[in-house]
């Protein structure tokens, strides 16, 4: 496995994890692991990295969360995304958008 | 951004801080055990599964304490927290805490009380209007060396009519003292004469009352006077009736036509004019009403001036247009004593001036003390430091970032030097009144020294950089711990090279300061042993002096001189009294006159010979305070009214004026209403002004020919302490006259002392610090030496186990001590070198460089060092090597 939650850029955690919690409500090992998938496996997002950007996004108020039951009945804490959050999403796709475009530019530029 | 929530997440991580844990807490394992679910259907065996879920985790701890950080009101929450564990951890080594925060509250107790001198003094705005605009002119005569002369009348009265820069003058004599008699017992009361305009142009009205009108310094129209608050309280029982009411002034009726605020004192606290005379506080103003000749005097020099600045008007434009109308009298009297040119001094420099620097010596010497306390906490810190590096181990190990770490330190310095900042607000306001006591008596704005916002304000910003200044370097070495090593080393372990070169530091620099301190103290020292060895030219002890003032209005002239021939004929017949006399001005009292002198039928004298300080004294005077006579005779009864006029010189004038022949028979000619006399004796002269004061000219004449003032002050020599006569020789005069006041009562000895008062005020304060300087140093040395035999037992103990004798193990320890002290001396030499020349105005007939102080200075750092290092190098020999062996 190649991790390299270090390198992330600032914003791109949060911009992931908006999106890993687009199809719904998620514990946090899920977000951890749709984003494993959804990223192809390149980024590995630990709990060190996970949670605190959790907590930190919750308190902005993109996301709510809730204890519920895991799919074996294990107690798990749930954040979905709030009206704000999915404002936040596009907001955060738009800027990424500009910026992978304009990296991209940069790179094929001679 | 729906800024509610943030604030419902802040309020909640505030108040709800076990709920928003305990939730953290089970959100963490939870997730532990969904990893170690995952794992198991992957197909791990149980105990597999969990390890391989705690390493992805990366510690339970860790995490919360990550998330823990990026929480909403996190600085907050752990500045509480830490503060919490601060003081915990504090009260937990009681005696550490009171060490170090003694420490602190001393060094910033006595920095805020030096604090609140410099800002009551230095600082402060004067209490008057648009103050910045007042100045106060003098007439100085450079080739004479006079600085600030105060201005002949006629001078004033056409600097005041000719100028179109000031938009106000006024002159006042501050030297007036009035007798006030009335229901209570007469009493002698300063005072001043004031121009009309004096109050409107400071811009302060009467309390009660009105002001003077301009017609008030007519003669005839000026029997009118203001009180001062505190002589309206004290004396007249603080009755607003007073008002319009007579009272007895000087012998005659004047009338009360107000009061002035509270705190209102003018010319008191306006400063020290030629670093000798300072007007004393005022408690009464009448006009300055003076007779046309007396407005036409050209040479007598006793009104100080004050003015305002027209708006727009710059200081040196003023002073051009000042310079001509000068000039332009020097051109107009050729042979009237004037200045060469108008010195104009900002009212703020001359109330200040000179304390300023005083002043600001006196606040960085304390400032080093304080920083020499800091590097005593910081090295208590440091030992502490290594005693608690299992505990940053541990709380490196559960999480806490460096920075984290580092925070709670600062935290608990903070904590600490908060706690030394209020005890210090204590021991200020204690040090604010004994500072009081022992300030000279002529200190400028003494009563604007007090504790008030600024100095709290001061306070706070002294305690809160002590606390960053010794605690953060600590900080920074404490948390950069290895924590594996500490761990397994336990408490005690050799610490790292870094740190001690960190305490070697600490005690350089706090050697360094105190040497620099002591510096500056022994200079101060060796001034005013030197200024006390002065030779004053008379004996001052076992005389008792005291002021009596006759008032024109009951005694005219010929009376003066026979009510002081009585007295001291009454005097002489005590047995306890040797001799008595008296004279206008007491030598060392601070007053001079000087008036223009020519000698009999010769050229004009030229002027640096021709004004002597002038003296009215009865006979007995010389005889009384012991002044050698040169040559020829000194006053006797029979120079009397009637007889011819006789005069005394001293040998200075003999040495300037009769430099190749005797003086004796030789008439003079004095400015002092026209007094010619012929020369009877030469005497040695005396340090009339102050001692550090190059001896003047001056000539005397006998009171009995020249009674043309009222005020004079006895000197009697007595078998037995002096004071003890007060009482009968007052009742004397009272018998005499039950009207006539006495003041001043005091021995020339005490005379003498308040000469020095400022010298010796500013050498005990410093003394003060650079005895502090110098304990806190030792103290210092001591702990570093004590920590670093401690670190060392084991290989002292190998030392002495493989033979080294004690005097071998002693030397190793105190070589180290002394390494390092000699560092820090070397340094604080080039420091010292750098720095004294800000003392060079303070000191008296010393060096700023004096080789003498420095080395001494040296040599007691380094043998309080020696004695510092001596006693853990004691220690050391103690040592036993098998139990330091076995020592871990």
């Amino acid at each position: 496995m190649n991790s390299e939650p270090t390198t992330l850029l600032q914003g791109t955690l949060d911009l992931l994890i908006l999106k890993s919690l687009v199809t719904g409500e998620m514990h946090g090992l899920g977000v951890s692991r749709r984003i494993q998938q959804i990223t192809g496996g390149t980024f590995v997002v630990k709990p060190g990295s996970l949670f605190p950007a959790l907590h930190r996004m919750e308190e902005e108020g993109w996301i709510s969360s809730f204890w519920g039951d895991s799919e074996n009945n294990r107690r798990a804490k749930y954040y979905r995304l709030t009206k704000a959050g999915r404002k936040q999403l596009e907001v955060e796709t738009t800027r990424w958008g500009r910026i992978s475009w304009a990296i991209a530019q940069a790179l094929e530029a001679s | 951004m729906p800024l509610f929530v943030k604030a419902r997440s802040f309020l909640r991580n505030l108040f709800s801080t076990r709920r928003v844990e305990v939730d953290l807490d089970q959100e963490v394992h939870a997730h532990l055990e969904l990893l170690t679910e995952e794992n198991m259907r992957a197909g791990m065996p149980p105990k597999e599964a969990q390890r391989a879920a705690r390493i992805e985790l990366g510690g339970i701890e860790q995490v919360k304490e990550q998330v823990r950080e990026e929480r909403i009101g996190n600085w907050l929450h752990s500045v509480i927290s830490d503060c919490r564990y601060g003081i915990r951890q504090l009260r937990k080594n009681p005696s550490f805490t009171a060490v170090a925060v003694m420490t602190l509250a001393l060094g910033i107790g006595a920095n805020t009380a030096m604090f609140s001198m410099v800002y009551g003094v230095v600082l402060r705005p004067l209490p008057f209007k648009d103050a910045g605009r007042l100045y106060t002119l003098w007439e100085r005569n450079a080739r004479m060396g006079y600085e600030q002369n105060p201005p002949a009348a006629g001078n004033f009265r056409d600097w005041r009519d000719h100028n179109r820069v000031f938009e106000q003058m006024a002159a006042f004599n501050s030297t007036q003292t009035f007798n006030l008699a009335g229901n209570s017992s007469p009493e002698r009361v300063d005072g001043a004469a004031v121009s009309p305009e004096l109050f409107a142009l400071l811009g302060v009205s009467p309390l009660i009352g009105r002001a003077f009108s301009s017609q008030e310094d007519q003669l005839g129209q000026n029997r009118v006077v203001l009180l001062s608050y505190e002589l309206w309280q004290r004396r007249f029982n603080a009755n607003p009736s007073i008002v319009g009411k007579p009272i007895t002034l000087d012998g005659s009726n004047s009338t009360v036509i107000g009061v002035m605020p509270l705190g209102f004192h003018f010319p008191g606290d306006t400063g020290t004019v030629l670093n000798i005379f300072t007007a004393p506080a005022a408690q009464l103003w009448v006009p300055l009403a003076l007779t046309p000749k007396a407005w036409s005097e050209r040479s007598s020099h006793y009104l100080e001036v004050i003015g305002r600045l027209k708006p727009g008007v710059t200081p040196s434009q003023a002073q051009t247009e000042m310079n001509s109308i000068e000039d332009q009298l020097v051109k107009e009297y050729p042979r009237d004593y004037i200045g060469s040119d108008v010195n104009l001094v900002p009212l703020h420099a001359q109330v200040v001036g000179s304390v300023r620097s005083v002043l600001l010596v006196l606040f960085g010497a304390v400032a080093f003390v304080l920083l020499i306390g800091c590097a005593n906490v910081a090295n208590l810190l440091l030992a502490r430091a290594t005693s608690r590096r299992r505990e940053v181990a541990i709380r490196t190990a559960l999480g806490a970032s460096r920075s984290r770490l580092v925070r709670q330190l600062v935290t608990e310095s903070l904590a600490l030097a908060i706690a030394g900042g209020v005890l210090g607000v204590l021991i200020a306001a204690w040090g604010i009144s004994a500072l009081k006591l022992i300030l000279p008596d002529n200190f400028p704005r003494t009563a604007d020294i007090h504790m008030d916002g600024s100095a709290l304000l001061f306070t706070t910003l002294a305690s809160v950089a002590t606390g960053l200044i010794f605690g953060l370097a600590p900080a920074f070495r404490a948390s950069s711990t290895d924590v594996t090593k500490s761990l397994k080393e336990g408490d005690r372990g050799t610490e790292g090279f870094g740190r001690n070169r960190l305490r070697s530091v600490l005690v350089i620099s706090q050697v360094a300061l105190a040497v620099i301190l002591l510096i500056g103290t022994g200079l101060m020292l060796h001034s005013f042993v030197r200024l006390l060895q002065v030779d004053p030219g008379f004996k001052p002890d076992h005389l008792l002096t005291m002021e009596i003032s006759l008032p024109d209005a009951r005694y005219p002239n010929s009376q003066k001189a026979s009510f002081f021939s009585l007295l001291l004929e009454h005097l002489r017949a005590l047995p306890e009294v040797q001799s008595a006399g008296a004279i206008g001005h007491l030598p060392l009292g601070g007053d001079i006159e000087s008036y223009d002198m020519e000698v009999e039928g010769r050229a004009k004298l030229p002027n640096e010979y021709a004004n002597p300080s002038c003296h009215v004294v009865m006979p007995g005077y010389f005889e009384a305070i012991k002044l050698p006579l040169v040559e020829g005779r000194y006053f006797g009864m029979r120079d009397s009214s009637d007889s011819p006029h006789v005069l005394i010189i001293n040998d200075v004038v003999a040495h300037n004026v009769f430099p190749r022949e005797s003086p004796i028979g030789k008439r003079l000619q004095l400015g002092f209403n026209g007094f010619t006399g012929e020369i009877v004796g030469v005497v040695r002269h005396t340090s009339h002004l102050t001692l550090d004061y190059a001896p003047v000219e001056e000539v005397y004449m006998p009171y009995l020919q020249a009674p043309f003032w009222g005020t004079m002050a006895l000197t009697i020599r007595t078998a037995s302490a002096p004071l003890a006569l007060s009482r009968p020789v007052r009742e004397m005069i009272l018998a005499l006259d039950k009207d006539q006041p006495v003041s001043k009562i005091r021995t020339m000895d005490d005379v003498m002392g308040a000469s020095v008062a400022a010298l010796r005020f500013r050498t005990l304060l410093l003394g003060l610090f650079g005895l502090a300087a110098l304990l806190l140093g030792g103290i210092g040395i001591y702990g570093v030496m004590s920590y670093s035999v401690s670190q060392r037992t084991r290989e002292f103990g190998m030392r002495i186990a493989l033979g080294a004798d004690l005097a071998q193990i002693l030397r190793l320890v105190i070589a180290h001590g002394l390494k390092l002290t000699l560092s820090g001396v070397l340094i604080g030499v080039a420091g010292g070198l750098a720095l004294t020349r800000f003392l060079r105005s303070l000191l008296f007939s010393i060096s700023a460089a004096d080789p003498l102080t420095f080395a001494s200075v040296a040599l007691l750092l380094t043998l309080v060092a020696m004695v510092a290092c001596y006693i853990p190098a004691r220690r050391a020999t103690k040592i036993d090597p098998m139990i330091a062996l076995r020592y871990e």
